[in-house]
This record gives C-alpha cells, sequence and structure tokens, in this order.
C-alpha cells in the first residue's frame, strides 16, 4: 500500500504573483522587519537614484530626460507665436502624455496634467515678458510636452523634466521678414516674425534653485513617513500622500497637496517630509548642475 | 487679536432633498459659489466596474459654463480622495454609489479653484447625508486665501498679510495680483469635534509656519460649517416630518 497522499499540495508561487496578488500583505511583510525596508530595499526616507539628461531632443527650445528608479519623463520645449492680445494667463502650456498610449486619457493622466499646468502657473517659473518680440504685436508661447514611458503616473518625474527642459532651454532670436506681413488683432499688418537658425538666448527662470515636487507616504497605524513612493505595491498599501514642490534652502514653500486616506497626518509629519523635501532638492539642483556643467547641456 | 477676528467670512447656507429623481441632494451656497450635488446609492453597478468586497464609487463633475475639462478630473480625483475613506464602503459591496456635482457658480476667479473645491466636498456631504449613504464621520472643507495688504489696509498678520476665508468672486478678483498663497482644507469631524485632516491643497508661496498656521485656522472655520451643516440637517428632518405634527 502506498503511502497516503497530502488531501492538498502545497501551492509555490512567485514572489512576483504574491506582490501582485496581495500588494497589502507582501509590502507589510518587509516594512515590519526591524530595521523597516522596502520592497524595493529601500530605507523609509531614502529617495530612488536620479538620472538627468539635457538637450538630447532636435528640434527643441530645449529638453530632457528624466528617470528616477523606474519611472521615465521626456520633455520637449517648443514655441509658437500669437497675438499678444490673445495671450492667456499663462506663458507655458503643459501635457502630459504616456507614449505609446491609445484612445482618450485616463482620468489620473488628466489629473497629473491639470496639476501641472495649474502648478506651472503658480510657481511663475520665468517672467513671461522677456518672450515678447519686440517691436510687433505678437509673443511666443512655449508648450512643453511631457511623455512618460512608463506606465506609472508620476507627476514628480514628469514636473522635473518640466524644470530640467526649462533650465538648458534656449529662445532662438526672433527675425522680422521683410517679404511677408501678417493681420493683428487690430487689423494692423505687421512683419510675419521668424526664427533665427544662428542666434539663441537663454530662457531666464525665475530661480537659481529649482522648485522640485517630492512626494511622501504616511503609513497607517504606525504613522511610518516613507519619502518617494513607487509602485503598484507602496501605493495600494500606503494610503496617506504628501506632495511638496520647493526649493532647497530657507525660500518658500510653492505647493503642498495632502490626503489623508486612512492615516491620521501630524504636524510632525508635515514639518519632517518638508525637510527631507529640502534636502532632495538640494540634491536635484546639483545633479542638474553637474549635468548641464559637463557639457551634455549645451 | 486671531486671524479669525479680523477676516471677513462669507455666511453658508444648505438646502437639500429638492431633487426627486435621485436618492439624495443637495446644494450649498457659500460667497459667490453655488454648487449642486445629487448622490444616488447604493444602485446598481456595471459588470465591468463591479467590486467584489466593496461599493464602487462614482464621481462626476459638471463645469458651470463650457466643456468639461481637465479641471474638472482634478476636482473630481481631489472629491474622491475625501470620500474614499468617509463613506462605509464595505457595507454595501457589488453596488454603485453614484455622485454627480453640478457647479452651478463656481466663484472663484479665472486662475483659482479653491472655492469650487471646498463647496463641492460640503455640499457632496450634504448629498450623501440626504442619501443616506453610511458615512463614518463629518466633513467639512473652506478655502483660505493669503493676500500682500494695500498700506492703507488693516492686517491681521505682521508683515501686511491679510486673510479671505471663503470670500466672493468679487473679493477674490480684488486681491488677485496680490495673492500669496491659497489653501483648501478639509477636515474629518466626529461628534462634532475635529477628528483629523483630510485633504488640503496649498498653492502659491508661503513657509512651513504659514501652512501650518492655515490648518489651524481651517480646523475653527471647519467646526462652525460643520454646525451650519447640522442647522440645516435638523431643518431638514423637521421639514420631512410635517406630517407628524396633528
Amino acid at each position: 500500500m502506498s503511502e497516503l497522499q497530502p488531501f492538498a499540495e502545497t501551492l509555490s508561487s512567485s514572489p512576483q504573483l504574491f506582490a501582485r496578488l496581495l500588494p497589502t500583505v507582501y509590502f507589510d511583510k518587509y516594512i515590519s522587519l526591524d530595521p523597516p525596508i522596502r520592497p524595493s530595499l529601500r530605507s523609509p526616507t531614502q529617495f530612488r537614484p536620479c538620472r538627468i539628461n539635457t538637450s538630447a531632443l532636435p528640434n527643441t527650445f530645449g529638453s530632457s530626460v528624466v528617470r528616477m528608479g523606474e519611472c521615465i519623463a521626456v520633455c520637449g520645449i517648443t514655441g509658437y507665436i500669437i497675438d499678444s492680445s490673445e495671450a492667456g494667463p499663462s506663458a507655458l502650456y503643459t501635457n502630459v502624455d504616456i507614449v505609446g498610449r491609445t484612445g482618450p486619457p485616463q482620468s489620473e493622466l488628466m489629473s497629473v496634467s491639470e496639476w501641472m499646468y495649474e502648478t506651472a502657473l503658480a510657481a511663475n517659473l520665468f517672467d513671461p515678458t522677456q518672450l515678447k518680440i519686440e517691436d510687433t504685436a505678437q509673443t511666443l508661447v512655449l508648450q512643453a510636452q511631457v511623455q512618460l514611458l512608463s506606465q506609472m503616473y508620476s507627476g514628480d518625474v514628469a514636473w522635473a523634466a518640466l524644470l530640467a527642459a526649462l533650465a538648458v532651454t534656449r529662445i532662438p532670436k526672433p527675425v522680422l521678414a521683410d517679404d511677408e506681413e501678417t493681420l493683428t488683432a487690430d487689423f494692423a499688418t505687421e512683419p510675419v516674425v521668424r526664427f533665427s537658425t544662428s542666434e539663441t538666448r537663454k530662457l531666464e527662470l525665475n530661480y537659481d534653485s529649482l522648485p522640485w515636487c517630492i512626494n511622501f507616504g504616511v503609513m497607517e497605524g504606525t504613522g511610518l513617513v516613507l519619502a518617494d513612493l513607487e509602485g503598484r505595491v507602496e501605493e495600494a498599501s500606503v494610503q496617506g500622500s504628501i506632495t511638496i514642490v520647493t526649493s532647497a534652502g530657507e525660500s518658500s514653500i510653492q505647493n503642498l497637496s495632502l490626503s489623508a486616506g486612512n492615516s491620521v497626518i501630524s504636524k510632525d509629519h508635515i514639518r519632517q517630509c518638508i525637510a527631507l523635501a529640502k534636502r532632495r532638492a538640494a540634491e536635484l539642483d546639483s545633479i542638474l548642475k553637474t549635468q548641464i556643467h559637463n557639457g551634455n547641456g549645451l | 487679536m486671531t486671524v479669525l477676528d479680523t477676516a471677513r467670512r462669507s455666511a453658508a447656507s444648505a438646502t437639500t432633498s429638492f431633487l426627486y429623481r435621485v436618492d439624495g441632494s443637495a446644494s450649498w451656497k457659500v460667497g459667490t459659489s453655488h454648487i449642486i450635488v445629487s448622490v444616488s446609492g447604493p444602485i446598481e453597478v456595471n459588470k465591468r466596474d463591479e467590486l467584489p468586497d466593496v461599493a464602487t464609487v462614482e464621481i462626476v463633475v459638471r463645469p458651470d459654463t463650457g466643456v468639461t475639462s481637465t479641471r474638472e478630473q482634478f476636482l473630481q480625483d481631489r472629491i474622491r480622495k475625501v470620500f474614499a475613506t468617509v463613506i462605509v464602503l464595505d457595507l454595501h459591496p457589488r453596488t454603485l454609489i453614484q455622485i454627480v456635482v453640478q457647479i452651478v457658480q463656481s466663484g472663484d476667479s479665472k486662475m483659482l479653484n479653491t472655492m469650487t473645491l471646498s463647496a463641492s466636498i460640503n455640499a457632496t456631504y450634504m448629498a450623501l447625508l440626504d442619501a443616506g449613504v453610511p458615512v463614518r464621520s463629518t466633513v467639512s472643507a473652506t478655502s483660505i486665501i493669503y493676500y500682500k495688504t494695500q498700506a492703507d489696509e488693516v492686517s491681521s498678520w505682521p508683515g501686511g498679510v491679510g486673510v479671505l476665508i471663503d470670500p466672493s468672486r468679487t473679493e477674490l478678483e480684488r486681491i488677485e495680483q496680490d495673492i500669496m498663497s491659497v489653501h483648501t482644507v478639509a477636515y474629518e469631524l466626529k461628534g462634532g469635534k475635529i477628528e483629523r485632516l483630510v485633504l488640503s491643497e496649498s498653492v502659491g508661496s508661503f513657509t512651513e509656519d504659514q501652512v501650518l498656521e492655515a490648518y489651524d485656522s481651517a480646523a475653527k472655520i471647519c467646526q462652525s460649517t460643520n454646525e451650519t451643516m447640522r442647522e440645516a440637517v435638523i431643518n431638514g428632518v423637521q421639514q420631512k416630518s410635517r406630517w407628524r405634527e396633528t
């Protein structure tokens, strides 16, 4: 008689399957260790490694490729000429999209897009008067197209790509055509404006230290602060979130979005996040400056 | 002299149960903002959207003028973040709670959406109550704007800073060029007492102390907004119970 077979065979599955099926339990296994660690093996206050490349794209006034962890964003800045009277409140229009996406955008993508436009407007990144074209009633407006190369909606990486691209943006010198005219809003005529192919001038930003976007999570129960959330597992397990847009040092904060979820977010949490954010902003400034300085920039 | 003593404050008013083909409805008016929210639920849900253990929440925001844009998506996302934890979703699995927020008048100046967001959160909560959707606690929201005061104006803070709380559109447009920071803050309350901060959107240029001070001021305002909601609910119940009077 053969030995009794076990009633049910034990199931074995890969850690990846475990993470997909039960992300909160998977996350908990890591974070309950002493000292706590995340599935990506980062410590709670450790940020993702960041790489920035600038001016890699042709046919743009400025461009950047920013990678933070697994999220990659590419930003290209172009411009077009409009009549000054038609100019809206912003001289910079942003659009965020996912590479290879078809059909109408998902609501989260639209939300990120709107957040970027509003933050850029409120942050007042540059003085729009430098875009006015002299001796004409026309002005240049900049358009920033940000493409996300990963499936994760990372507003902070998209914003970083925008900042890096603006930091290296050069506006071509406008040249008034002597053979063609255009109609202005008040029915006068003016020379058509073309761009010089040789002369450019740097876009002057209102910031020496750029206002980077940094995100945090606050856990339910323990109230542990996690810096730089990334991935489906962390997003499912950590409901409380704080997103801060600030530059390094004593300067003021431009944006603070807070959503508690199930967690209790205290003033100490907020203070801790602001302090970490400012340090990270200084770190990102330094990464960008090194990048530009090493000749990759211009 | 606290911030609240000298800041002008618009009174809010709410009415409920005026739409007949939905489970609950509420209207919230504050300053020049007017938002109407309808709630239906728990109702039947598409198989595609069905969740096995919790109710599905669908929020639609419709603008006062123009077509739906990314701005409405942004508002929808923030409103969802507030109510996803307040509504007791696991009491009604495999159902739908449908919330439609109609902006009748935004009350915001062109570049802002703070009044729309705070008024929408308040109106949504009142509508959920009216519909009888189970909720864990009370939610109330407010808008606080800090601006640089002109030389002749009395300012409530050192350094010439003025404060507006739940302002009207005219008040916003008057100080538009001098806005320093805009804060939309929502608190959760239990038994009329502040429990915790649930949502906050702060935009502009502000320091750590200013934003934390804004949270404190907002807590006091939300407590008083909670009182307004209580009165509105009491009035509503009294109206509905009229038939009991003999």
